[in-house]
């Protein structure tokens, strides 16, 4: 019983050293997201994705060519928050033709992503898995 | 044990408050231009809160304090490229101490600091340095000299702004070593200078006409009620007119715990913010504050500069060693615009002239029972003893560093 009374003592100095140190969520929560994309159509090739945001900015994030059926690498970007991707592909399995480009917005919690492709009548269909 | 229990409930209660206002706000994003032009910022601000303290030149000061906000929704940065999650800091501590050299004759040094800016993780010595998070720090030093006889006071030191990290959206800023800064009083004007090596960036003139105790003044009546009156020169680039001005307006409405302070700028802008302070104790160590800030939004359509403006309602509790506020204006002009969401700040800061308590800027000091009790060890009696405050018909004592004034409440004294 003797040892019971240092516990709530306890407690109090780890909150108060939470609060001191300003919290430190980040050591369980992530502050940089890591991108992977799985293209999962039969005839499309992904030239790359970028982040979009106004007046035509942009900033690439997976700068590689995935065939159909290929995963790119994985990309770790400074990026967690509500962000625009843009993503470039052609309509044929050898990434020869007309750059065609698709967008979508994503609100991005940080850590492991896996983004996978599918393709969808016309349309291409972004799944976060 | 109950008091541990009691404690941490208590704790937890404010965490899960703070953490449940967090949720439901949606805070609005701060943008890299405030955060771009926070070192300007920053430095006017060292320099008035110097202001304040040099009112009376001598004594002490200490203060230190910063952001505690719990969630990363609440400070997102709007960047070109979206919405950032993440936490807008600031860290600030400053000192000055002075000692009387001959008589009369006070000479210290003074020192404050900031570190302040954006950052993808909460921290509190090592950022995450990210593409898009900013650190910068100032600092502000200085030598003072006080004549208390005469009543002026002149300080002079140098200004550094260091800029640790840069995300890549800010523009480039050099760190430098070369602000310096000057600081002359006379009775209750004062003048203030700021420079980038030859360049001015700041003026400053104010007249603190309020009578205030703490500095031998008096403690009620017509003189309480003068008005504080400053107006600020600024100067944001190397050129040499004047950008912006602005003027302050300090008015104690009653009993130097109520006041009104209104700013506003003699450009085109116009009115900037109002703000209803009450102080339960004239020492100010508790505040309580209504603010009302006029924001000024720029928009480029096509090619002209359209102007919009909006008014933003908030206030602030402080309670001493932590604040609450919510879009107050304060914290609008130094914490990055930073609006809708709630702010809580630990901090402490406390003066000190002749061994009298007080916070910044106030006109009395803080009731000081010590003082008294230390009387009654020397042997005084019980009855003659009271606080300052006590009812009218009880006998008074004003008691300062062992000698006692006594004013008779009643005749005879046997």
């Amino acid at each position: 019983m003797k040892k019971m009374k240092f516990v709530p003592l306890v407690l109090a100095l780890f909150a108060c050293c939470m609060a001191l140190s300003g919290c430190l969520s980040h050591w369980f929560v992530d502050s940089t997201s890591r991108l992977q994309v799985l293209n999962d159509t039969a005839d499309c090739t992904l030239l790359g994705i970028d982040v979009v945001g106004s007046d035509s900015t942009y900033k690439k994030w997976i700068d590689e060519t995935v065939f159909p059926g290929e995963r790119s690498r994985v990309v770790e970007e400074d990026l967690v928050g509500d962000f625009t991707l843009r993503l470039r592909y052609t309509k044929s399995p050898d990434g020869s033709g007309k750059e065609r480009v698709a967008t979508e917005s994503f609100s991005l919690d940080g850590g492991s992503l896996f983004l996978v492709i599918k393709s969808e009548g016309d349309s291409l269909l972004w799944k976060f898995k | 044990m109950f008091y541990y229990i009691s404690g941490m409930q208590f704790v937890s209660r404010v965490l899960f408050v703070l953490l449940a206002f967090a949720g439901l706000t949606l805070a609005d994003g701060i943008t890299p231009a405030f955060l771009a032009k926070d070192g300007a910022v920053t430095r006017d601000r060292h320099l008035s809160e110097i202001r304040d303290i040099m009112l009376g030149g001598r004594g002490g000061f200490i203060d230190f304090g910063f952001y505690y906000l719990p969630a990363r929704t609440q400070t997102p940065l709007l960047s070109d490229y979206g919405k950032h999650e993440g936490y807008a800091f600031n860290h600030h501590f400053a000192g000055f101490g002075a000692g009387e050299v001959a008589p009369y004759k006070h000479m210290g040094a003074l020192l404050w600091f900031d570190r302040s800016g954006w950052d993808g993780e909460d921290f509190f010595l090592f950022p995450q340095y990210n593409d898009f998070s900013l650190q910068r720090s100032v600092v502000t030093w200085g030598l003072t000299f006080t004549d208390v006889k005469m009543d002026w006071t002149f300080a002079a030191g140098m200004q550094h702004q260091n800029l640790e990290h840069r995300g890549k959206i800010y523009p480039y800023e050099d760190d430098s070593l070369a602000y310096s800064w000057a600081h002359l009083r006379f009775s209750k004007a004062s003048a203030q200078a700021n420079f980038y090596k030859a360049d001015w960036r700041l003026f400053r003139f104010s007249l603190d006409l309020e009578s205030r105790a703490v500095y031998g003044g008096k403690k009620s009546g017509p003189l309480t009620y003068l008005p504080n009156v400053s107006l600020a020169m600024y100067n944001d680039d190397d050129e040499k007119d004047i950008d912006s001005m602005r003027v302050t307006w300090e008015q104690n409405l009653y009993g130097q715990q109520l006041y009104a302070e209104v700013a506003y700028d003699l450009n085109d802008a116009g009115f900037h913010s109002a703000a209803l302070k009450f102080y339960p104790d004239p020492s100010r160590m508790i505040g309580f504050e209504a603010t009302c800030l006029r924001r000024i939004k720029k928009k480029i359509e096509e090619d002209r500069v359209e102007s919009e403006d909006d008014l933003l309602w908030g206030g602030a509790i402080d309670l001493l060693f932590v604040r609450f506020a919510y879009n107050a204006a304060y914290d609008y002009d130094n914490f990055f615009g930073a609006k809708g969401t709630f702010l809580a700040e630990i901090k402490f800061n406390l003066a000190t002239v002749d061994g009298w308590l007080f916070g910044r800027r106030a006109p009395r000091s803080a009731p000081m029972e010590t003082d008294i009790i230390k009387q009654k060890d020397n042997g005084a009696t019980k009855s003659e003893i009271t606080p300052l405050n006590s009812g009218s018909g009880a006998p008074k004592t004003i008691e300062a560093k062992g000698i006692r004034y006594e004013k008779a409440g009643s005749e005879g004294g046997n």
